[in-house]
């Protein structure tokens, strides 16, 4: 649906209150509720952004072996086994054996690794791609990365990048101290034992008195191995028949500038390792997620996700809701496959001047009943008007729209396992009348509703409240508004003596608590009065 | 709130368990295919229970959980997307005109965005996001994405529900060839000649389908 609801992290902000939805600001503090995180100890919405992340394990994405974190640094980050990616299309790579099974019966024949004659190459089954045009083939189908060991070690970058660790080695301890000092989670970094740098060197030496740092390979002398802009690229680029030739810089980004510029010198690539990772809050450093160990499983060991602690809430608006169920019924009634997903965006859409009724419903997660109210941000615009010449420009962008929302309190009740889906067909059925107006097709005008703005229903764990949007004449763009939603639940949380001795009247007297989250609600588009008038060109 | 998904009760055949099956899908080797319930098989999608190694005695090779739209519990699949994973685990979502190469491992909660083309072999990590073509990881899913996605496919069955009359039709041995969900049977090699398959063959099966499903769940 066009329509949508996403929720405010505010970031450890010294502000909780969120920039107005027209700024640009707002998609980069409002997310979906899936993808938050509530802190118990700072009772606070947490998101990706703003979470400290650590690394709780590694693991190849394609072989899913689980690499242990001592031998990650060692090998690169990527994985020591027989797992390559394609140079060429990045997809990848599987090990065939010299004399590729006959494909000849009309059968695709699926490359099989295990069995034939060597050599054995790679060889990509998306793009065609093999690693003998690039003169790499395998006397034996396994421990392919080893095999392939010394042709890395000799690699350009990777002499490039030993120079380059070695001539950072003396400031790396104290720089690597501090780093893990303001950032929790990085671990210190410890030379390495067979390291061949003495330590002998001075420590303390300043960053600013590093020596300059003189490159293995000159750059001036860069265009002798094919890069470096030349007369050798310049004659190559003469020779050039289809631009495939040349690799791209997405192709080349792993290598140095010392790498041949053509596609048909690209090498294998081993597949960079993929980390699972534990979530902490940024405040006051507890846990919000961690992951089983175990690299596939899907489980976690401390899931702290906001969803489970905030009413989670969708909108929609009746008219478009209507007019989807409709087309799918005509679908239905011709047999013909609806179309689900297309033209939601146009048919439907808001057009100005009009006023339209839309349906917020909210879902407790709690088993407790919770309380809600519901309201507005203003969106401070008049301040803007005053502000001089850029007036006019300004007076566009007042919200071209007035929202009435339900403002008293109402309830959702608890959330109880009982409330299954399945229980709860009616909830999208059509009553007879429609149905039959349907089938029939002659379609009765809309029942008026007795009132838009208020509860208009309550089910299981989920209350709907009606709101209404009227457009301005003039009105144009998103229909977008920041509402803060603010709700009442039981608080168990001051039990301090459990068990006994808690007199009566304690227990009569319940803890409530209130909790309260901006969200950016989201209507769609207005189709402009000036544009829905005219029709396009092919009359 | 999203709006229903209506059928027509003429195109589908229930059965107890909540499976809703269309007459207008192709089963091919249905004694092969167990359903867990609740499954949703459309208009125009083909099964093929009929790819297995070849030699007597009877197996399972292909087994849909729970509300799935077409392997593992909680799966969707997408129109007109052709599927010939080896594996797909649970909670996994297939986008629309995808194409899943052969002997593809697809593991839990990941997700394939629609028009993505993955290569014979891919392996997909559990919570894995992949576009594209070749299809390559695009990103970490969210923590929650099991959740969600019971949700949204609990949803879709509680979407699609019957127009209440019975609408009759003329043009029963037309079958669509523009939507195909294919499941392979997750044994690498020796399968069976694959016949190409005639629109009277396509009958057959149908109501071959239609009543050994209805017998067997
Ligand atoms: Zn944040
Ligand atoms: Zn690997
Ligand atoms: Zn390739
Ligand atoms: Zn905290």
């Amino acid at each position: 649906m066009v329509s949508n609801v996403l929720y405010h992290c505010p970031c450890l902000s010294a502000s909780s209150v969120p920039p107005p939805p027209h700024l640009e600001s707002s998609a980069y503090s409002f997310h979906p509720l899936h993808t938050l995180f509530f802190c118990e100890e700072c009772d606070a919405v947490r998101c990706n952004r703003c979470v400290s992340v650590e690394v709780s394990g590694y693991y190849c994405p394609n072989c899913l072996f689980e690499v242990p974190s001592a031998s990650v640094r060692a090998e690169k980050n990527r994985c020591a086994r027989n797992c390559f990616m394609c140079p060429n299309c990045r997809n990848t790579l599987s090990v065939v054996p010299s004399d590729p099974p006959d494909a000849g019966d009309g059968r695709l024949s699926a490359p099989i690794s295990t069995v034939g004659e060597p050599p054995f190459f790679l060889y990509c089954n998306h793009c065609r791609w093999d690693s003998s045009e690039v003169g790499i083939t395998f006397e034996k189908p396994t421990g392919l990365a080893a095999q392939l060991q010394k042709l890395e070690d000799y690699a350009p970058e990777s002499l490039e990048f030993d120079r380059l660790k070695e001539h950072f080695e003396p400031i790396l301890p104290a720089a690597s101290a501090a780093l893990a000092r303001d950032i929790p989670g990085v671990a210190k970094y410890t030379p390495h034992a067979r390291s061949g740098r003495p330590s002998g060197k001075d420590r303390s030496a300043n960053k600013d008195e590093m020596p300059e740092y003189k490159s293995r390979l000159d750059i001036n002398h860069a265009s002798t191995y094919g890069s470096g802009g030349g007369d050798v690229d310049v004659e190559l680029m003469r020779r050039l028949e289809d631009v495939s030739e040349i690799a791209s810089l997405e192709q080349r980004w792993n290598y140095s500038w010392s790498t041949s510029l053509e596609t048909r010198d690209l090498k294998p690539l081993r597949i960079p390792l993929h980390s699972k990772r534990s979530k902490r809050c940024p405040a006051c450093t507890h846990i919000l997620i961690k992951p089983e160990q175990k690299a596939q499983s899907v489980r976690y060991k401390i899931k702290l996700v906001a969803a489970n602690y905030l009413p989670a809430i969708t909108v929609a608006l009746p008219h478009q809701i209507e007019m989807l169920g409709h087309i799918s019924a005509e679908a239905a009634k011709r047999s013909t496959k609806a179309p689900v997903d297309d033209d939601k965006d146009t048919r439907g859409g808001l057009q100005a001047g009009k006023t339209y009724p839309f349906h917020m419903s909210l879902t407790n997660p709690l088993y407790d009943p919770i309380q809600v109210r519901l309201s507005v941000q203003r969106m401070h615009v008049a301040a803007a008007v005053s502000s001089g010449e850029g007036g006019t420009i300004d007076k566009a962008r007042r919200p071209p729209f007035a929202i009435s929302i339900p403002t008293t309190p109402f309830s959702v009740a608890p959330f109880a396992e009982a409330w299954e889906y399945e229980d709860d067909e009616e909830m999208f059925g059509l009553d007879d009348d429609e149905l039959e107006a349907r089938l029939s097709g002659r379609e009765k005008e809309p029942k008026p509703r007795s009132k838009t703005v208020g509860i208009l229903e309550k089910r299981a764990n989920v209350t709907v409240v009606g709101g209404e949007v009227a457009l301005g004449k003039e009105a144009r763009g998103e229909v977008k508004f920041n509402m803060l939603v603010a709700y009442t639940y039981r608080s168990d949380d001051p039990a301090p003596s459990e068990g006994h001795d808690i007199s009566p009247s304690k227990k009569a007297a319940l803890e409530t608590k209130t909790f309260a989250f901006y969200t950016v609600v989201d209507l769609g588009n207005i189709i402009p009065k000036e544009e829905a008038r005219i029709d396009p060109y092919d009359v | 709130m999203e709006p229903p998904i209506y059928y027509s009760r003429a195109e589908f055949i229930e059965t107890d368990t909540g499976n809703k099956v269309s007459r207008r899908a192709t089963i091919a080797g249905p004694q092969n295919i167990i359903l867990g319930g609740k499954t949703i098989i459309s208009s125009g999608a083909i099964i093929r229970g009929d790819l297995r190694r070849s030699g007597p005695g009877h197996a399972v090779v292909i087994s849909l959980g729970r509300y799935c739209v077409v392997v593992g519990d909680y799966v969707h699949i997408g129109a007109a997307s052709v599927v010939e994973a080896a594996t797909i685990g649970n909670y996994v979502e297939i986008g629309k005109n995808c194409i899943i190469g052969k002997f593809t491992i697809i593991k839990d909660c990941a997700k394939i965005a629609d028009n993505t083309v993955i290569p014979p072999n891919t392996v997909i990590p559990a919570l894995s996001l992949f576009s594209g073509s070749p299809g390559h990881f695009t990103e970490d899913l969210p923590e929650s994405t099991q959740d969600i996605v019971e949700v949204q496919t609990k949803q879709h069955y509680a979407r699609f529900q019957p127009l209440d009359r019975d609408l009759v039709r003329s043009s029963l041995y037309y079958v669509p060839y523009n939507s195909h969900l294919l499941v392979s049977l997750p044994l690498p090699m020796n399968l069976l000649p694959v016949n190409p398959v005639t629109p009277q063959q396509c009958r057959n099966l149908l109501l071959g389908a239609a009543s050994s499903l209805q017998s067997t769940l």
